[in-house]
């Protein structure tokens, strides 16, 4: 059952989301098939987000395990599509995992600056997300949202240019090269946002 | 083509130049002689698994060190 969508649903009627593509107009196009949904992390309340945006999709998420120690939370966020991966170590089971479900056509979402930036500070990315979606032939989609600052804001999400990879086995400085271009998509939606979102009341 | 110039192959191949290939004999550490990082480490594995089917778990790659730990694990032997 896919509990994250039913949870959503509240969420999503409360934030009434807005969602825009980077020429500022309203992204009309729907998901279809595999994709890796590449998120900025600055709250908790990011993996709704994402969900809300993409909400005609089941939507998997990539969650550091610390957050699924728990066992009631686990059980709660497994429920939700969470797959734990530890970013402590090699865990090439979990990233096994996400391929795989890639691969069958699902969609994961992935916060690849590997945490939580309450400054919204955007510089870095992991390289991980990129040797996913080689491995599982699908694209990379970057969206950036964050919180509105009052309760009483419409939620507004930037959908980005999607990123496709169409080398078999890059080399890792290549994979750098991608990383970049996709850090640099990110940001542009970030900019994006800040544009829209600006003289409103945003975090 | 040998398991070892198979594995010299996919090292070159992903990390071009900025591995060190001369020091590429089973006794090489991964790590301090070949110059292979984390993430690279991971995408070796992924490679190895698609070119030689096996199937490495976490454990496999805490405990690979060498160039021989590899081709022990390629052969089945770990």
């Amino acid at each position: 059952m896919d509990v994250g969508r039913i949870i959503l649903i509240p969420y999503y009627l409360f934030l009434r989301m807005k969602i825009y593509d980077t020429q500022k107009q309203e992204y009309r196009e729907k998901l279809r098939g595999g994709a890796l949904i590449l998120a900025n992390h600055s709250s908790f309340r990011d993996p709704f987000y994402v969900g809300c945006a993409f909400r005609y999709r089941r939507m998997y998420f990539m969650t550091a395990d610390v957050v699924m120690k728990n066992p009631l939370v686990r059980i709660l966020l497994t429920g939700m599509g969470c797959v734990s991966i530890n970013r402590e170590a090699y865990d090439i089971q979990a990233i096994r995992k996400i391929t795989a479900l890639a691969k069958d056509g699902q969609t994961v979402a992935i916060f690849p600056q590997g945490g939580v930036h309450r400054d919204n500070d955007m510089q870095e990315i992991k390289n991980g997300a990129i040797l996913i979606a080689i491995q599982a032939g699908v694209p990379l989609v970057p969206i950036y949202t964050c919180k509105p600052k009052h309760f009483y804001n419409r939620q507004i999400a930037v959908i980005g240019e999607t990123l496709h990879i169409d080398r078999r086995m890059p080399s890792l400085a290549e994979i750098d090269r991608y990383s970049a271009e996709l850090l640099h998509r990110m940001q542009n939606c970030q900019h994006i946002f800040n544009e829209l979102t600006e003289g409103k009341t945003h975090d | 083509m040998t398991e070892i110039e198979r594995l010299q192959a996919i090292l070159e191949r992903i990390f071009g130049n900025d591995v060190n290939t001369l020091n590429f004999a089973p006794e090489s550490r991964l790590r301090e002689d070949v110059g292979m990082n984390s993430i690279g480490m991971l995408y070796v594995a992924m490679a190895i698994e698609q070119e030689f089917g096996v199937e490495f778990n976490n454990d496999d790659l805490l405990n690979i060190k060498t160039v021989q730990d590899v081709l022990d694990r390629i052969g089945g032997k770990a």
